[in-house]
């Protein structure tokens, strides 16, 4: 198998899942979760590369550029990847206040 | 010609209000905020009631954003399909506008956070870009995720982060999907999509139905699709009443309108067998996984939240069944449980913040205190049961008719069933609200006044399930301009 962005890109992503799964702490489900995030972003934004090519700014001098969309996209994702992992923190603590821990085990009905 | 912009201006105005929201602090008005949220639902309202006669017409409004046509830009389509959603956030959404202005401890933040997710929810049915449905659905689960936590008790805060972590999961899978799919076809608008699948479909049927999957579980999670239900009982229970009624009453069903509007616009005919049967038999496990769940509970807002559950797969049975009436009576499920469902969270809020109990066996004899609640909850669990002269019966009746006419004799009996466990739970209820004995027992709780705002939302609530219980020809129009759209 060819390793390039798109293979990396799943590649991430599942480790952000093995992430969520096995950790209990709330702070790092939140940064599985980015991982997660970084990997989509990745595999998205490889799907418009193109070997050797140059940005979109067209002019004689280039030849062959890459598929600016999916650059233009994934910025947006980028941001709301940002604001849901600040959300997801902000709630994290808020958490602690309130039960004094972080371990999803020990958040115990109150 | 304003209608012209009806698009935009729908998902527009309540975002502009939500905004404004906030710049109320620097008037003298003293309910400024309450009073630019109503304003701002109404002005879409007014787009919606004046494109309604077009849309009855068959006139289609497109709106290219920004003027970029449809492979590049991304285009708002209001038709019959898209109308109809958006009629029922409209209506619903001024309902939660309405039940919130009794209660007085919601602030402009609370407003505001209503009004962005009421203006992702009309971006989720007007837009046909893939990436643009992601972003509202994005915007509407941030705005959730704080409205659930809104009064930041520890229940609630936990009921917030589940439901986050759960649902951010799949987005991430969706985007993967989108990814896929863009790299296939060059293009993210919906029409164009899915005018590229039938070849795609030929040359490798594997990576159609890996995309079909992976939309279905991002949109099973928004569903509560058994077994991806996991988030809804406990943010149903946990958060602010009007917030339990905004999720059961349109987010739950901005998952279901996102599945009808893949399954039947994008992937066309073609996945109408594997994906039929999933829909179809997925929907009947939910259905009485949801029905036995709420038999169980003893929490009264948790057995509302299962009852969704179970109405969910009533309308997922629906979708699968994918006949012309089944289409019909899966929209129209949708907009009868929205309205019912809502109202029962609104009774369910009242009783709680009269009583202070949440269990429902120490709601013994409110019928005493609160008639006028009471019979109305007592009204609506008729409707949602399916008791004939009610809304709920004439939708479910048009699912199960579907069903046996396309000789789904099995399904059709555990629909029955379904029915019959959900009509015992809510006697259930109803056996204690009604018992002469009143409760006893005491705990030291102030009781929050109760405002005509919220009795007035309730009432109008009955009021709407029994005419449309009556006269469901009122609405059959609406539902044939929307069906129209999905089957060609």
């Amino acid at each position: 198998m060819e390793i390039n962005g798109l293979t990396i890109g799943i590649v991430i992503i599942l480790i952000g899942g093995y992430g969520l799964l096995t950790k209990r702490n709330l702070i790092k489900m939140a940064m599985a979760l980015y991982v997660m995030n970084s990997g989509a972003i990745l595999f998205f934004v490889s799907i418009g590369y193109k070997k050797g090519a140059q940005a979109a700014i067209l002019g004689e001098w280039v030849k062959s550029y890459v598929d600016p969309l999916p650059q233009a996209v994934v910025l947006t994702s980028i941001v709301i990847g940002l604001g849901i992992v600040s959300l997801a923190l902000a709630l994290a603590i808020k958490i602690y206040d309130k039960y004094g821990t972080l371990n999803t085990g020990e958040l115990k009905e109150k | 010609m304003i209608l012209g912009h009806a698009p935009i201006l729908i998902i527009m105005l309540p975002l502009l209000a939500a905004f404004l929201t906030h710049l109320t602090k620097y008037t003298k008005l003293e309910r400024g905020a309450e009073l630019v949220a109503f304003v701002g639902m109404l002005g879409s309202i007014t787009v919606l009631v004046m494109s309604a006669p077009h849309i009855l017409a068959g006139k289609i409004f497109t709106y290219n954003l920004g003027g970029w046509e449809a492979p590049l830009g991304i285009t708002l389509v209001l038709d019959g399909f898209s109308f109809f959603f958006a009629s029922i956030v409209a209506g619903m959404g001024l309902m939660l506008i309405f039940y919130s202005l009794g209660v007085y401890v919601y602030a402009r933040r609370y407003y505001s956070l209503l009004l962005i997710a009421l203006s992702a929810l009309f971006g989720i049915a007007l837009t046909r870009d893939l990436f643009n449905l992601y972003v509202f659905f994005e915007i509407l689960a941030v705005a959730s995720y704080v409205l659930i936590a809104y009064k930041a008790r520890p229940r609630t805060l936990k009921a917030s982060f589940k439901y986050l972590v759960i649902t951010e999961a799949a987005w991430v899978f969706f985007l993967l999907a989108i990814a896929i799919l863009y790299g296939l076809t060059g293009s993210l608008d919906i029409d164009v999509i899915a005018s590229k699948i039938p070849a795609i479909y030929a040359s490798s049927p594997q990576i159609v139905y890996i995309i079909f999957s992976i939309m279905l579980v991002s949109f099973g999670i928004k569903c509560g699709m058994f077994p991806l239900h996991s988030w809804i009982p406990e943010a149903h229970s946990q958060a602010p009443t009007p917030v339990s009624g905004l999720l059961s009453g349109l987010i739950l069903k901005a998952g279901l309108f996102s599945i009808l509007k893949i399954f039947y616009l994008f992937f066309g005919g073609n996945l109408l067998g594997f994906g039929a049967n999933i829909l179809l038999y997925g929907g009947l496990i939910t259905l009485l996984f949801g029905a036995l769940m709420a038999l169980v509970q003893d929490e009264l807002k948790k057995l509302l939240a299962y009852s969704s559950i179970n109405q969910i797969g009533f309308i997922l049975v629906a979708i699968g069944v994918g006949s012309k009436i089944g289409l019909q009576g899966a929209l129209f499920h949708i907009l009868n449980h929205s309205i019912m469902k809502t109202a029962l969270f609104f009774c369910a809020g009242i009783i709680i913040s009269q009583t202070g109990f949440w269990k429902i066996k120490h709601h013994q004899g409110v019928y005493k205190k609160m008639p006028g609640i009471t019979i109305a909850f007592f009204l609506l669990a008729l409707s949602i049961v399916g008791i004939p002269l009610f809304n709920g019966f004439a939708s479910k009746f048009m699912v199960i008719f579907a069903t046996l006419t396309e000789h789904y004799y099995m399904p059709a009996a555990i629909l029955l069933l379904g029915i019959v466990i959900s009509a015992s739970y809510y006697f259930k209820i109803l056996q204690v609200f009604f018992n002469p004995e009143e409760n006893k027992e005491v705990h030291d709780f102030v009781p929050n006044p109760v405002g005509p705002f919220e009795h007035f939302t309730v009432y109008l609530c009955v009021v709407a399930c029994i005419v449309i219980g009556v006269y469901p020809q009122i609405i059959m129009p609406y539902l044939e301009s929307a069906v129209k759209v999905l089957i060609k």
